[in-house]
């Protein structure tokens, strides 16, 4: 049985302070990097880990939201569009979970982060092959419904774009949402490169919006996972004041950064945890 | 301030009382847990539980900004969202 003592407080809260930094520059939950942390360093079985993550992803994504939502970076009317079919694929993959064997949802876990990983470093090469203001749609399409805009303060300019094909993006948002549920991430890992390559947002209002939306669909798994007693109370309460104050840090201090070169790294790391997920 | 601008202010606002909420609650429950009090489990449960509601206020706020501001398909879309967090909590 786990107890948390100081010095477990001190890593665990060291370890979301980390996680919320990435997460609110890179749009992601830090799910990916939350679970194999649990199980392979404090030996959490699976799906307490996954339900901390949740926990932690939903207090990530509310702090990060509450600023960007303020600076409209964040796209509230597509996020809601998304998030519909997000929270109805997360709610699915959360009640697949119960059904699946515990190794069977580490390997499968395992598994996905090889992918993963890999469209994390393609995205980083796309995303540094274009230079931002490529990514300004004509003024023309400004006066789309899910259109927005918001103020780039790394390159001191307003940046206006417009949504394109909403339909595919919604379906595989189900997609994201069902990856969430299962395996206790917040989903990002999806939505962040379906905004920014299917949607056409610009990278930092797909991170945002990202940030915005994961809440709710992590809200809906975490809330099964909770009725059902597997939230571990205090090591979900050492993660989330990590995580809270790293979120708030990142904001302020990496916004301003160009992210391709954090998620570069970001993606070998996730190739690492799945090799080690695989392992046991 | 514009109709947009209202419905962002109220989100900031209700997502940054949650997440104090729930901060201050894990804080006091670390605080009890190492002065080995009974009471720290309490305060775990009401802090996750002010972070869990966050999104399920967030979504209502937005149900009733867009309604305010007369944009029904957005209002509409909230609600269903609302729906599936209330079923999650169901299920």
């Amino acid at each position: 049985m786990f107890e948390l003592t100081p010095f477990n407080f001190i890593i665990i809260a060291g370890f979301g302070f980390c996680i919320g930094i990435m997460g609110s520059v890179l749009g992601i939950g830090g799910g990916a990097f939350m679970v194999p942390f649990f199980v392979l360093c404090f030996k959490i079985p699976i799906h307490n880990a996954i339900a901390i993550s949740l926990v932690a992803i939903v207090a990530l994504s509310s702090s990060v939201a509450s600023i960007n939502v303020e600076k409209g970076i964040a796209n509230m009317r597509l996020g809601i569009i998304l998030e519909m079919l997000m929270v109805a694929g997360s709610i699915t993959g959360a009640l697949i979970l119960f059904e699946l064997d515990e190794r069977v949802a580490r390997a499968i876990f395992g598994c996905i982060l090889f992918p993963v990983s890999f469209l994390m470093l393609l995205k980083t090469r796309k995303v540094s092959a274009k230079k931002d203001e490529e990514l300004i749609c004509p003024p023309e399409k400004f006066e789309r419904a899910l259109s927005g805009g918001f103020y780039d303060s790394s390159i001191s300019k307003n940046i206006k774009y417009s949504v394109k094909n909403i339909l595919p993006a919604s379906l595989i948002s189900f997609f994201g949402g069902s990856l969430a549920g299962l395996f206790g991430i917040g989903g990002g890992i999806v939505q962040v490169p379906l905004m920014n390559l299917v949607c056409g947002l610009p990278m930092k209002a797909a991170a945002a919006t990202s940030n915005f939306m994961i809440g709710v669909s992590a809200c809906a798994s975490a809330f099964i996972f909770f009725r059902r007693g597997l939230v571990i109370n205090e090591i979900a309460g050492a993660i989330v004041i990590g995580v809270v104050f790293g979120a708030l840090t990142g904001i302020r201090v990496l916004h301003k950064s160009k992210s391709n070169k954090i998620q570069a790294v970001f993606a070998i790391l996730l190739f690492m945890i799945g090799i080690k997920m695989l392992m046991g | 301030m514009n109709k947009d601008m209202e419905i962002r202010s109220w989100v900031r606002q209700a997502l940054q009382i949650c997440v104090s909420a729930g901060l201050f609650f894990l804080i006091m429950g670390i605080m009890f847990k190492f002065s080995h009090s009974s009471h720290a489990d309490r305060f775990f449960m009401a802090g996750i539980a002010a972070l869990l509601i966050a999104p399920v206020i967030r979504v209502i706020m937005m149900i009733y900004g867009y309604a305010r501001s007369g944009e029904y398909k957005f209002s509409f879309l909230s609600f269903t969202v609302l729906l599936l967090l209330l079923t999650a909590l169901i299920l």
